[in-house]
């Protein structure tokens, strides 16, 4: 009965994700520094350091989500929680 | 000859399965190992992510995170909102106010959800919590809710169980006829066919902590799990369940209540209705009478059972 707004549904998620920036096309991050007349140096005004962004790393260490096989006798356990 | 044809006419069929993090819990997928199966498990992960992100009174930007932030103003929503306010307030209604959708302030005065030492709440604060729930606490206009100042909605009892359902509408729609969600371990959907007539469901023990009571089967319906083993407070040595009967106030003194039905959304409804019951025979009778030959439960009371509880068909 109520499974016809899937397409709701995902239509919506597309929306956002489209308007989001994706991670990706974020340029690297520019710095500027900062000439200090007195000491006659220069120096980087940010408290942090310069961020790299390297996009998606493909390692398969790094996959979240992983599937795996198994067999249907497996009894499953319901507990109250997870 | 014939003995190697029927073991290998019944070779063990094999499931893809995955597990998520969604709904602040751990949600097991369990399709059939075949073409297609990994993308249809994506797909219901991402139906699962959706509803979170829109739903679930937790997620901010939600339609129940707005009404919640705008309480005592209109909010526009959608039509789902609109049908899970409508059916909570009939299980609110039939249950003499035991289950109530706004019952997270009472939660709060007790000490959920809070970081703080935790004491006795005052009888007046419960009272007043209460008779404020006892009216009507959200009001709907068109495609409009308002939530009454000083309430706060809480999705906990049933947007998991309403996302389960959605995901076994999908697969179903996919064609899948055999499969298994297992939501956090409290909502077990299984989907059974002539092949696979049934999953085997571990039930765990109301108070020990044994990984396993006894063992059902579970046929095209989903087992809804409500208890107080895991989730408590403790006041002056006192354990206190998080399932808070809202007519009373207080909570729950019941140990386990499982559901059967074949829907995860009123299941899950039922099951912490059905916990936090305490002493209205009515409120149950009207639970039996509305559910006629689509619920079957089991309550453990303070008295652990002798055996194995029996389920009571309505």
């Amino acid at each position: 009965m109520l499974y016809g707004f899937i397409d709701d549904w995902r239509m919506r998620r597309k929306t956002t994700q489209t308007t989001a920036q994706s991670p990706n096309e974020l340029r690297f991050e520019r710095q500027k520094l900062g000439f200090d007349s007195i000491q006659k140096t220069l120096k980087n005004p940010n408290l942090y350091f310069e961020v790299v962004r390297l996009g998606n790393i493909g390692f398969k260490s790094y996959k979240r989500n992983i599937k795996k096989v198994e067999d249907g006798d497996t009894a499953e356990n319901a507990s109250e929680s997870n | 000859m014939e003995i190697l044809q029927k073991m290998h006419q019944r070779a063990t069929k094999q499931y893809l399965t995955e597990t998520r993090f969604v709904f602040y819990c751990h949600i097991k997928i369990k399709i059939p190992l075949q073409s297609g199966a990994e993308t249809l498990i994506d797909q219901c992960f991402d139906l699962l992510k959706s509803i979170d992100e829109q739903y679930n009174s937790y997620s901010q930007g939600s339609y129940f995170d707005r009404i919640n932030k705008n309480a005592g103003d209109w909010v526009e929503v959608d039509e789902i909102t609109i049908w899970l306010l409508n059916e909570l307030d009939k299980i609110k209604s039939i249950s003499n106010g035991i289950y109530n959708i706004a019952v997270m302030p009472l939660l709060r005065l007790w000490g959920f959800y809070q970081n703080r030492s935790c004491s006795l709440p005052c009888f007046n604060q419960i009272t007043l919590l209460t008779e404020q729930l006892k009216g009507d606490v959200v009001s709907v206009k068109d495609s409009q809710v308002k939530l009454n100042r000083g309430n706060e909605l809480i999705t906990g009892s049933f947007i998991k169980a309403y996302a389960v359902d959605q995901v076994v509408a999908f697969l179903k729609a996919q064609g899948v006829t055999d499969a298994l969600v297992n939501a956090g371990g409290s909502t077990i959907y299984a989907m059974n066919d002539e092949d696979h007539p049934y999953w085997k469901i571990n039930i765990p023990h109301p108070i020990s902590e044994d990984k396993s009571w006894f063992q059902i089967n579970l046929s095209n319906e989903c087992l809804s799990l409500s208890g107080r083993k895991s989730s408590f407070i403790t006041i002056d040595d006192k354990q206190y369940s998080h399932i808070i009967n809202a007519s009373t106030g207080w909570p729950s003194s019941k140990y386990q209540a499982v559901a059967l039905t074949s829907s995860a959304f009123y299941g899950d409804v039922l099951s912490t209705t059905l916990l936090a019951n305490e002493t209205d025979k009515k409120a149950n009778a009207n639970l039996k009478q509305a559910f006629k030959d689509k619920l079957k439960y089991y309550v453990v009371d303070q008295v652990m059972p002798a055996g194995i509880p029996a389920f009571i068909e309505c």
